[in-house]
């Protein structure tokens, strides 16, 4: 190591003898600094069978579990892509937003307007499933660097509760606009899924695995794994990179990261527009998840695309780790995994989401009453969230 | 977003054999206000290639205010600042970066739960290409140029001593480290002049002697101008081939050190008084400062 | 013509109210620069505990018990929760606010239930007065009289008392305030505390059959909320700011309600918000923090 320990005088012409400045020759680069910056190569190939097992379990688990509990899965998927959003824009770079579920809402209204055939009287430009798809993806994260600029004028809770208008704009529009996003009575279906003639939305399938029928529940979670894979393993890519490092940068001084060349402007609107993205793709997963039906709530804080979920998407991302986009995916298997898998551990009927009026402790009071809590004791007692725990753990665990 | 990563240009990938290309620093009738405050007052000087030129003043001189107006972040209300023949208040600030002008922070400004590494690698921001996507989808040719990026960053760490602390957190660091990945953050942007803001703050004398051996490595190592504003004065005085001295947003003085330091101008405003042989001669303080030069 | 005065008063009696609410949620950021998203549950409780005690021991009494507790909550959410989360950003404290009001909402409204007209304005909920040719319902005149004499009253203790100037110290400059000798948790405290009575105080009003509609205590959170638009685009670190955006929300409502529709008035508050926050990004009275570089 080059530490200089002895006192030097400021008169010395040559550098020291151990320094090895960049000037001075490819044959001085010191070796380890190649080996210095790569990880381990066991780290690799533990991070490789990882995924291999995960999946594994991700393809046979629709064979051995019953339908409501690929469901549960399912809907978890939907919240962890939408989490992951959220997280690097309010983690990684900083902005808090809690527009979210407005976001949800965008996406599905655009695949159901791209993908529909134009009956009924909703709109519908009858494109193929997959086309609709990306461009709803697409239009997402436009609308969400058209909200961008905002950010610019806005920080901290100030742009939480202005981005907080866009779910209530969205709620009016929605409700207001029932040939686009469905009536508020029935609202609209939206086409399933074909990629290359197999149909995700298969009602009385011919495809059989191990002698399990492979129907929409099935198909369902290997996309829904799939997307949620991907989604991670690019957000995964672009956080460790040179995005990342942006965003952080902006987070933590936007002067400073103005100083090293980011652009604080440009990379805000890429953070909103990447997270609008996710949320827009979480949101036509969510379609899916309800057999294609998309409709606009009856209250703006209640319902699939209110200022409650959008709460519970920010909750999501702060048990599970503020920027930690594996945390989000705990996040969401407890604010939207709890309420669906209670009714099924505790009576085993899998009747779904009991709809309990009355004083009872129901799934959704229980929901509500940990992740509140769990808000609550993570921020007075480790703000870093579950990731953070995590962290510690492995920390200890490796030295002991 | 999806811009493919290219390489950076061959000098910052690999040590350089040749020196860069490296054009003064000229500051020009340099004038910034603030409603009603002037900050600074036509201040002149220009740093010359390859030199330490260090920057003076009691407290609220102004020197700060000069480093931002240079690094973009104040716009001047009338001057000019330029380098070589590039004019720099024409430029959006975070083009600056891509010019050649790296600057440390009097506040350090790191990321404190991120790695050295990662912070180090903000600085080399400006020559890389690729966004979310290219990032996202691991591109290879994006991968092998991130590669190659971060084996220049660990050089840099390694020039500056750091090279162990690579894979930390930069908020367990001590502060003398800390300052360092500063530093090595500024030196990934690759530049011709390097910007120390207070480099020595916080240090004793020996901590001092060690951080004006590193300027004067950085100097010669990479041959590169320094404009450094800093209060001690054993390591402006050390090692500084022209000081340019403020006071109240103007310059007073602009020379050889040996010749500042005798400079009564500038005597008077560290001390507030003329030095003459009389004790009961005028001595009105101007400026509560602690330091006086040597 | 009468219709214009219906509306009008419509609009300042609901803007009373959510003046008084946007009101204490100043109170609390002033002192402790922490957004308290807990406050529509906080007046809930309030509410509730005055709902549940009315039958047994007589509107008046049960309503200052009510207004006390709400302030006691505040209280300790402050001393217990908030005094503890030394490793949080205000930011984040505003979030932990969010888990509160979770949690205490969910409790609340599990309680009450599917409770038959859940309402509060028990003395005043069947008066109706006639001005200009519009009707005016109890609740809103009590209010806006309450409003008016409390925040009146508030105003003269900021300005006059040592209280109010400990406050306004703090708010200052929490450091400079606290080597004068002003105790920072005395202050936050009775702040929190002040806060809370009056969303205490509010939710009296909002539980109605004029304000709240058929649904009674179970929809005054959601009406509450409309408290944070009207304190933010006043300005978080202005008293006066809270009364001007709770009247701005109150006739906002008002006039939408009338004129467009019942779904639009919703948003049309946080339209005029955002609208508001962007040409003015600390608020119509508020104060732009500086960073340093």
């Amino acid at each position: 190591m080059s530490e200089t320990t002895t006192p030097v005088t400021p008169d010395a012409a040559a550098p020291l003898a151990d320094a090895t400045g960049p000037a001075t020759g490819p044959t001085s680069a010191p070796v380890p600094t190649a080996t210095a910056v790569r990880g381990g190569r066991r780290e690799d190939l533990t991070r490789w069978a990882l995924w291999l097992v995960l999946a594994v379990v991700m393809f046979l688990a629709p064979i051995y579990l019953p339908g409501e509990y690929l469901t549960v899965g399912t809907w978890v998927m939907t919240g962890a892509v939408g989490a992951m959003g959220l997280t690097m824009l309010v983690g990684q770079a900083g902005q808090l937003s809690l527009a979210h579920s407005f976001f949800l809402l965008v996406g599905g209204v655009s695949y159901s307007v791209l993908s529909g055939d134009g009956s009924d009287g909703f709109v519908g430009l009858h494109l193929p499933t997959f086309v609709a798809l990306v461009l709803a993806v697409a239009i997402s994260a436009l609308v969400g660097v058209a909200f961008a600029p905002v950010s610019g004028r806005l920080r901290g809770i100030y742009l939480g509760v202005a981005s907080l208008s866009l779910v209530f704009l969205g709620w009016y529009l929605a409700r207001s606009l029932p040939s686009l996003a469905g009536t508020t009575s029935s609202g609209r279906y939206a086409e399933d899924l074909h990629l290359f003639g197999f149909n995700f939305g298969e009602k009385s399938p011919s495809l059989y695995v191990l002698d399990v029928p492979i129907g929409q529940n099935e198909r369902l979670w290997w996309l829904f794994a799939a997307l949620t894979a991907i989604a991670y393993a690019v957000a995964r890519g672009a956080v460790q990179g040179r995005i990342g490092r942006a965003w952080r940068a902006v987070r933590d001084n936007e002067a400073a990261a103005t100083v090293m060349g980011v652009s604080v402007v440009r990379q805000k609107a890429v953070a909103f527009a990447v997270s609008s993205a996710y949320a827009g793709l979480a949101g036509v997963m969510v379609v899916w998840w309800y057999d294609g039906l998309l409709k606009p709530d009856e209250a703006v804080d209640s319902g699939t695309y209110s200022t409650t979920v959008a709460i519970g998407y920010l909750a999501m991302v702060v048990i599970g780790g503020i920027g930690s986009l594996g945390g989000a995916i705990l996040g969401s298997t407890i604010v939207f995994g709890m309420p669906l898998i209670i009714p099924l551990l505790t009576q085993g009927d899998g009747s779904g989401i009991n709809a309990v009026s009355g004083t009872d402790f129901s799934p959704v009071v229980i929901t509500n009453l940990v992740y509140g809590a769990l808000i609550v004791l993570i921020i007075v007692f480790e703000p870093g969230g579950f990731a953070a725990l995590g962290r510690k753990l492995t920390a200890r665990l490796r030295r002991g | 977003m999806t811009t493919t990563a290219t390489d950076a240009d061959a000098s910052s990938a690999a040590p350089d054999d040749t020196l860069r290309d490296v054009r003064p620093l000229a500051v020009e009738g340099l004038t910034i206000r603030f409603g009603g405050i002037v900050a600074l007052q036509e201040v002149s000087f220009t740093v010359a290639p390859r030199t330490i030129h260090a920057l003076i003043g009691p407290n609220g001189a102004g020197k700060s205010t000069c480093f931002n107006a240079i690094t973009g972040i104040y716009q001047p209300t009338e001057g000019r600042i330029r380098l070589g023949d590039k004019d720099l208040v024409d430029t959006p600030a975070h083009r600056i970066a891509a010019l050649g002008i790296g600057r440390a922070f009097q506040n350090l400004a790191l990321s404190g739960t991120s790695t050295v590494l990662d912070n180090v690698m903000l600085g080399r921001y400006a020559l890389t290409r690729g966004g979310f996507l290219s990032y996202g989808l691991h591109l290879p040719w994006t991968m092998k140029a991130e590669r190659r990026h971060q084996e220049r960053a660990a050089e840099i760490c390694d020039f500056l001593g750091i090279a162990a602390h690579l894979h930390k957190p930069a908020g367990v660091l001590s502060y003398g480290d800390q300052k360092r990945v500063d530093i090595a953050r500024a030196l990934a942007v690759e530049p011709t002049v390097l910007l120390l803001d207070e480099p020595a703050a916080g240090m004793n004398s020996s901590e001092t002697a060690e951080m004006a051996q590193l300027i004067h490595d950085i100097r010669i190592g990479l041959g590169i101008s320094i404009l450094l504003v800093e209060h001690d004065m054993s390591l402006v005085m050390g090692i500084a081939d022209r000081v340019t001295v403020l006071d109240f947003g103007r310059l007073i003085a602009d020379d050889v050190p040996s010749v500042v330091q005798q400079d009564p101008a500038v005597i008077r405003a560290y001390l507030g008084a003329e030095v003459t042989d009389d004790p009961s001669g005028p001595t009105h303080a101007t400026h509560a400062d602690k330091e006086f030069p040597a | 013509m009468s219709i214009l005065v219906q509306v009008l008063l419509n609009g300042l009696g609901r803007g009373a109210i959510f003046a008084l609410l946007a009101l204490g949620f100043v109170i609390i950021y002033k002192a402790t620069e922490v957004v308290n998203f807990a406050h529509g549950s906080i007046a809930l409780f309030g509410g509730y505990l005055t709902y549940v005690l009315k039958s047994h021991m007589g509107w008046y009494l049960a309503a200052l018990l009510g207004v006390l507790s709400a302030a006691l909550l505040a209280l300790l959410l402050e001393r217990l929760i908030l005094s503890r989360a030394k490793l949080a950003s205000q930011d984040s404290l505003a979030i932990l606010t969010i888990g509160v009001d979770i949690v205490v909402l969910t409790e609340i409204s599990r309680r009450l239930g599917t409770e038959a007209a859940p309402f509060l304005g028990d003395p005043y909920q069947e008066v109706r007065v006639s001005i200009l040719g519009a009707t005016v319902e109890g609740p809103q005149i009590v209010a806006l009289v309450s409003a008016l004499v409390l925040i009146g009253a508030f105003f003269a203790v900021f300005r006059y008392s040592s209280w109010g100037l400990a406050m306004r110290a703090q708010s200052e400059n929490r450091e400079a305030a606290a080597l004068m000798g002003i105790r920072s948790s005395r202050v936050t405290s009775s702040a929190w505390a002040v806060g809370g009575a009056l969303a205490g105080i509010a939710i009296l009003f909002i539980a109605t059959l004029p304000i709240a509609g058929g649904a009674g205590l179970t929809a005054a959170h959601t009406i509450a909320f409309a408290a944070f638009p009207a304190a933010i685009l006043g300005g978080l670190t202005s008293p006066g700011g809270a009364v001007v955006g709770g009247i701005t929300v109150g006739l906002v409502e008002a006039f939408s309600q009338q004129y467009i529709n019942q779904d639009f008035a919703k948003v049309a508050v946080y339209l005029v918000m955002l609208v508001v926050l962007v040409a003015r990004p600390s608020g119509l009275f508020g104060r732009v923090e500086q960073q340093r570089v």
